[in-house]
């Protein structure tokens, strides 16, 4: 084996252990505290995005029928 | 009279934040949503698992491992459609994050022939390659991940856009070699060529191949921040994994043809 290569041997076995070892650390404030991040969730939950809010809308404008309590009385409209 | 007479009263509560689904997210337990440590975790799996096939073939050649090479490299290439799409043109094929957790295996292990037989070919041809290409790879990918956490590299929606048409660049130009070379028996001299104009390509490529990974960095994170569900561990993971598998690739090509 070469100098060359056992040098990029050790070098390799070094940073498998970096990679690693800072894969699990948070990222700097520097690099989150920003604006213009990629917007990730929309790329990739775009159609559940959808359909949670075709749910939602769906479910806030069907009639509540189920709120209306058994105690109360329809109106009574006499003449 | 009811206990929760405020609540009889008034309704349910006007905080947005309770009143959400984010709140019943918030609300789940550490093991539901995407962590760093578990993204870690499945990344070194789904390594482990790319070594061992590549072992596998590595060690047993032949025209069977061959035939089972190319079976792998179509299911890597299933798995990873079926998992990304176009992710560039979500209106083509959209990605489907959830079935990570399936195709992210099954895309190492068939990736794992493929990277062993051409390993092992190239290491008969040039000894010593692939221990290079393995270390530099991971110094890359290292040297990118710190510039990446300590914020030097800081991805935006700009950078997203050049890097998603570089890639597709490559990516079309080597479709269109994969049908020049099936139907002629040649392949385009820019990506074989050992002369200053090939070196000059591999270069570009592993440079691309490389910056992708900030990419990867970026959604992991992400996924972690934002509390996302923990199929997307899987989906990250298997986003870096198959950068890694490109870019040793590239540089395993761009060391063969600086030694030829």
């Amino acid at each position: 084996m070469s100098t060359i290569t056992l040098f990029l041997a050790l070098l390799g076995i070094a940073s498998i252990i970096v990679l690693f070892y800072f894969l699990r650390f948070k990222a700097s404030s520097r690099q989150t505290d920003r604006d213009n991040r990629i917007p990730w969730n929309k790329i990739f939950f775009q159609r559940e995005r959808y359909n949670e809010t075709k749910a939602s809308l769906e479910k806030k404008n069907s009639p509540k029928v189920s709120e209306q309590t058994s105690g109360q009385d329809d109106a009574d409209f006499k003449d | 009279m009811s206990k929760h007479a405020a609540l009889d009263t008034f309704g349910k509560s006007g905080n947005p934040l309770i009143r959400s689904d984010l709140f019943d997210k918030a609300a789940l337990g550490n093991e539901e949503v995407t962590t760093l440590d578990g993204a870690v975790n499945k990344t070194a799996f789904l390594l482990a698992l790319t070594v061992s096939t590549a072992a596998i073939s590595w060690n047993y050649q032949g025209p069977m491992m061959g035939l089972i090479s190319g079976i792998g490299v179509a299911a890597a290439m299933i798995s990873a459609f079926a998992t990304f799409g176009f992710w560039m043109f979500t209106w083509i094929i959209k990605p489907t994050p959830h079935r990570a957790p399936y195709t992210a295996p099954i895309y190492a292990a068939g990736m794992g022939f493929a990277i062993g037989l051409i390993s092992q070919q190239l290491e008969s041809q040039f000894p010593g390659i692939v221990i290079q290409a393995v270390s530099l790879t991971f110094f890359v990918a290292a040297s990118l991940l710190l510039l990446y956490k300590t914020g030097v590299i800081r991805p935006d929606q700009n950078f997203l856009l050049i890097m998603a048409c570089a890639t597709l660049g490559i990516f079309f130009t080597y479709i269109s070699n994969f049908i020049y070379a099936m139907a002629t028996g040649s392949s385009f001299s820019i990506i074989t060529d050992t002369g200053l104009m090939g070196i000059g390509f591999s270069l570009v490529v592993v440079v691309i191949a490389a910056l992708n990974l900030v990419l990867d960095f970026d959604i992991i994170e992400q996924a972690a921040e934002t509390r996302t569900p923990k199929y997307m561990e899987w989906f990250g993971a298997m986003a870096l994994i198959m950068t890694l598998i490109w870019l040793y690739l590239e540089i395993l090509r761009l060391i063969a043809k600086l030694r030829s």
